[in-house]
């Protein structure tokens, strides 16, 4: 499975979900990260409809979309949201 | 016999015991309860022997807890008072004051003041003697007008001055929560950070808030010379009012209207601008040159802190109007002025600290700006509405 990350360097949430990813990842080597800018790669947020809101963050089983979550999530609630997904 | 027990019946004979009638000047006791072994007991009584100097009429009775009888009365004076608190323990005619600090110190005597004309009961006497005190006998200390305080970090501010303070206090920390520009630091220690060098990123980030502290101040002493003369003309602050009144309700509404929606996040508004300033952000750090990153680093934080004034919606304008009409000494208003700075910065200083210690960056969470939406809404409704039909309240001396 794919994780597509979208942030921008001015938006203090995004750093905020950066740091809770790094540890809610770190064990979850089966996800393929991807990292993209909200401001540079602005042919991935047009393909992937990025809203008003960041940080975003899309997972995909091969290319059909399984789980979108956008906005600030804590740990147990990304917890949860990933319940239902096994890679 | 103890020598406290043998000078307190000494005492009775010369008090009016258990309640003294009011004279010229009535004979003071301050019952001291403390330990040998306690730091904070011992500042205390260095500062009572220098009270005591002060005051002829000032008994000071000491008890060391660790004495049985001592520990006797001092179990039942607290029960009387309904505390708990260890030593230091000081009471004074139907007051007693827990802990020492130079304002508990301020404070007793304030008390013997009072006291020195007023008549009172000594709770601890009554106690002693095996009686109940009475609800009469309990006194409460309170701050009357021209009473100094000493408060942390700010200083020492008059009573009259307190509710002012605590306005500025609180609208600098809500208008501090306002997440216009607080992004533009947390990119500017995020690329220092990346580079590892603690040294530049303490100079460089320390230049950026401190330049945004002047800004923002220069603008508020701007503000309020502009605001001195117009002080006495009726319409304009009714205008103030209205558009304070206005600005609060748009921000109430934009809460509630936000709070429908549950993804806390960075709205995306102003992309290009901000891009534009995160490239001039990257162009500064990427500077070889201290100074030149140094210069940058300000006139970018004078920039990008007009936009944070724009973003207030008027906090700091009307904060500056409150002062004005409570026409102070030129001292007091630029005082004030700085204390609203200092809590408008606080939440920037918290993340530039954990940042420096960590070497790792964290945003405040979009869910305090919501929330600060909502609380500088309605201070702005409030004072607003104080300004147009009750300007003699918005002073804020209370």
């Amino acid at each position: 499975m794919t994780v597509l990350r979208f942030t921008a360097v001015w938006c203090p949430s995004c750093l905020i979900m950066k740091s809770r990813w790094r540890v809610f990842f770190k064990d979850r080597p089966d996800f393929r990260q991807i990292d993209y800018d909200y401001d540079d790669d602005v042919d991935a947020v047009r393909q992937y409809g990025i809203g008003d809101v960041l940080p975003v963050m899309i997972v995909l089983d091969g290319t059909r979309e399984v789980l979108r979550l956008v906005g600030e999530k804590t740990m147990k609630e990304l917890e949860r949201f990933f319940g239902g997904i096994a890679p | 016999m103890k020598k406290w027990l043998k000078a307190f019946l000494l005492l009775g004979f010369l008090l009016a015991f258990p309640r003294p009638t009011a004279t010229a000047e009535n004979v003071v006791v301050l019952h001291f309860f403390h330990l040998d072994t306690c730091v904070n007991c011992a500042a205390e009584e260095v500062a009572l022997d220098a009270i005591a100097a002060r005051h002829d009429n000032l008994v000071v009775m000491k008890y060391e807890v660790t004495d049985a009888e001592a520990a006797a009365l001092f179990e039942a004076v607290k029960t009387a008072f309904g505390d708990v608190s260890g030593t230091p323990y000081t009471v004074l005619g139907g007051v007693a004051f827990s802990g020492y600090n130079d304002q508990t110190g301020r404070d007793i005597e304030t008390m013997i003041v009072r006291y020195s004309t007023e008549a009172h009961a000594d709770v601890v006497g009554i106690v002693a003697a095996g009686g109940t005190p009475t609800e009469a006998d309990f006194d409460e200390f309170g701050y009357a007008d021209g009473d100094v305080i000493d408060l942390p970090i700010i200083g020492e501010i008059a009573v009259e001055d307190l509710s002012l303070g605590l306005a500025a206090v609180l609208i600098g920390f809500v208008d501090g929560f306002n997440p216009c520009a607080m992004w533009v630091l947390l990119f500017l220690i995020t690329l220092l950070a990346d580079h590892g060098d603690r040294k530049r990123m303490w100079l460089l980030g320390s230049a950026f808030l401190f330049a945004s502290a002047a800004m923002y101040f220069l603008f508020m002493a701007a503000w309020l010379n502009v605001a001195l003369t117009i002080s006495e003309v009726q319409w304009i602050r009714i205008v103030i009012g209205v558009a304070a009144f206005a600005f609060g309700i748009r921000n109430v509404v934009r809460f509630f209207r936000k709070a429908k929606i549950p993804d806390a996040g960075c709205d995306v508004t102003d992309a290009k601008k901000k891009r534009k300033i995160a490239d001039r952000v990257r162009a500064i750090v990427k500077n070889g040159s201290f100074w030149i990153a140094l210069f940058g680093i300000v006139t970018l934080a004078v920039s990008v802190n007009f936009v944070e004034l724009a973003c207030s919606a008027g906090l700091p304008l009307l904060f500056t109007q409150i002062l004005v009409y409570n026409q102070l000494p030129a001292a007091s208003y630029y005082g004030f002025i700085g204390l609203y700075i200092l809590f408008f910065l606080l939440d920037d200083l918290i993340v530039f600290a954990a940042a420096m210690v960590t070497m790792r960056v964290t945003g405040i969470s979009s869910r305090y700006a919501r929330w600060s939406t909502l609380v500088g809404g309605a201070i702005m409704v409030v004072l607003g509405f104080l300004l147009v039909f009750f300007p003699e309240i918005v002073t804020l001396r209370f």
